[in-house]
């Protein structure tokens, strides 16, 4: 008897040492995202969030570029989050929104459309980008069920060491520094570009086979949009003012997105054809040549888009309001502070 | 003691699986469709560099980055008749799609912009897949796309590096 209380205390403290060091090794080897891709980080730093939003951003980078919740702050009281990332396809946002709305119900829910042109998990990096960094949750099983590639295992996400064990021989400074805790790299999920590098000249796109939106995305489409209706969340569709040879917006699509909304009774705001009006100009409001815009660009852009938010959809101004002006105020502070360190630079 | 065993092999078994997950090469059918122009063979997935150093500078060229991916560039080149697309890998760009946009160029099998849907088909037989306004023809890895305006004439020649076959 002893013996076999014996066997059995020895063998669980194999197995939570066995634990103990692949959570370790795991810990280590997982990307930190710090220094380069810091997209990589945008999806975990939606829980560090201590208040509510009134307006939630969701999509690709064409809304964590192109959207500053501290401005839509500081000028119109609008509490807001990008909710984006890095080729967040249909998928992505919806079920990041589903698991946002488990937490808060804001007023607005505003999605950018381009990622509705793909239909298939494109790039494991980004599916890695987009879901490791999410709370565990059905959501989350869901997300990931709807984004892997062929390549690519559910197991892998469980135990992301089985498929980052090959860094072992790339662990370098950063692993060690970030370890336990990483920096805060977004401003409420915008993630702040301050250089300038112009759009010089435009070029014609790559011709399309076929020019009709996947189903499948616009299948998420619909299920963003019946969520948001459940909730009684205002549903806004957008597409950001950029539009270049690699981010084209095709007029096709145009039609579909605007058929769409029509039929919804949805607002769809292009930007494309407002840049004179928003006051955007390519040689001073794009750190890639006109791929995405840079923090002065998309000042521009959140301020024509406050107004609307404010004016429209009645979006509360809530300055007023001592204790959340407090955590916005020094969001502000940080966000100032990066804007200066980055026109310095 | 079977227990003691058993937690052993659970625990090396998984550091096995850890080290042997492993990606497989996709297949290939050997055929590819290439443009000539000048002498100079451009074919889709091949390195740009000596391609360009062969048909000199561009009219126009540029270079998009990667969201979220910094470093890879996306690429354009435009010459009078023809532009090229590519795509970084490991620094090196490769030629991701041509497309042809001008009469004065045409296809090896001599089609070029302008000519009716039903030369195609003659030079190339019938297409893999065939939409209302594209007919496109499968290669390896790569697709060759005729794109055609209401009259059936072709009005841009498309060749498209695919993952997939």
């Amino acid at each position: 008897m002893k013996r076999k209380l014996k066997m059995w205390i020895l063998s669980i403290c194999i197995l939570l040492i066995s634990a103990m060091i692949l959570s370790f090794v795991q810990a280590l080897v997982v990307p930190k995202y710090m220094t380069s891709s810091l997209e990589g980080n945008l999806t975990a730093e939606y829980y560090e969030e201590t208040t509510d939003h009134d307006v939630l951003f969701i999509g690709d980078c064409e809304v964590y570029e192109c959207f500053t919740p501290p401005t839509l702050w500081k000028e119109y009281g609008i509490t807001s989050y990008v909710r984006g990332g890095a080729q967040h396809l249909a998928w992505h946002s919806y079920y990041l929104l589903e698991d946002a709305l488990k937490r808060e119900t804001p007023k607005v829910v505003v999605y950018n459309v381009l990622a509705l042109k793909y239909g298939e998990p494109q790039n494991e990096a980004y599916n890695r980008m987009a879901l490791d960094g999410m709370k565990w949750s059905r959501s989350k099983v869901d997300a990931i069920e709807a984004s892997m590639t062929e390549d690519e295992s559910f197991l892998s996400y469980v135990f992301p060491l089985l498929r980052f064990h090959s860094r072992w021989s790339e662990i370098g400074e950063e692993d060690f520094r970030y370890f336990f805790d990483r920096d805060t790299v977004s401003h409420n999920g915008y993630l702040m570009q301050t250089g300038i590098e112009p759009m010089t000249d435009t070029f014609d796109p790559l011709p399309l086979t076929n020019y009709q939106l996947p189903s499948t995305s616009m299948q998420y489409l619909e299920k963003m949009r019946v969520l948001c209706e459940k909730k009684g969340i205002e549903f806004v569709l957008v597409k950001a003012p950029t539009n270049t040879w690699k981010y084209y917006w095709y007029d096709e699509w145009e039609t579909q997105i605007c058929a769409y909304a029509e039929k919804h009774g949805l607002d769809y705001y292009n930007f494309i054809p407002l840049c004179e009006e928003i006051g955007l100009d390519w040689s001073s409001d794009t750190y890639d040549r006109g791929a995405h815009l840079n923090v002065y660009g998309a000042e521009k852009l959140t301020m024509y888009f406050g107004k609307i938010l404010s004016e429209k959809y009645e979006v509360s101004d809530r300055r007023e309001q001592a204790a959340l002006s407090a955590v916005w105020n020094q969001k502000l502070v940080a966000y100032e502070t990066q804007k200066t360190q980055g026109k310095e630079q | 003691m079977k227990m003691l065993k058993s937690t052993a092999i659970f625990t090396i078994l998984l550091a096995i699986l850890c080290c042997f997950t492993a990606c497989e090469e996709p297949a290939d059918n050997g055929k590819i469709y290439a443009f000539s122009h000048n002498g100079c063979e451009i074919a889709v997935n091949s390195d740009v560099a000596p391609i360009l150093a062969s048909l000199g500078s561009p009219l126009r060229s540029d270079a998009l980055g990667t969201c979220g991916l910094r470093g890879d560039m996306d690429k354009i080149f435009d010459y009078s008749d023809f532009t090229i697309y590519t795509a970084q890998i490991d620094g090196k760009d490769y030629i991701d799609s041509l497309v042809l946009k001008s009469d004065l160029v045409s296809t090896k099998e001599g089609v070029s912009i302008g000519d009716q849907d039903a030369k195609i088909t003659e030079k190339y037989g019938e297409p893999t897949e065939r939409n209302d306004n594209v007919l496109t023809y499968d290669g390896s890895h790569m697709k060759l796309e005729f794109h055609l305006d209401e009259g059936k004439a072709v009005k841009s020649i498309v060749y498209r590096y695919t993952i997939e076959e």
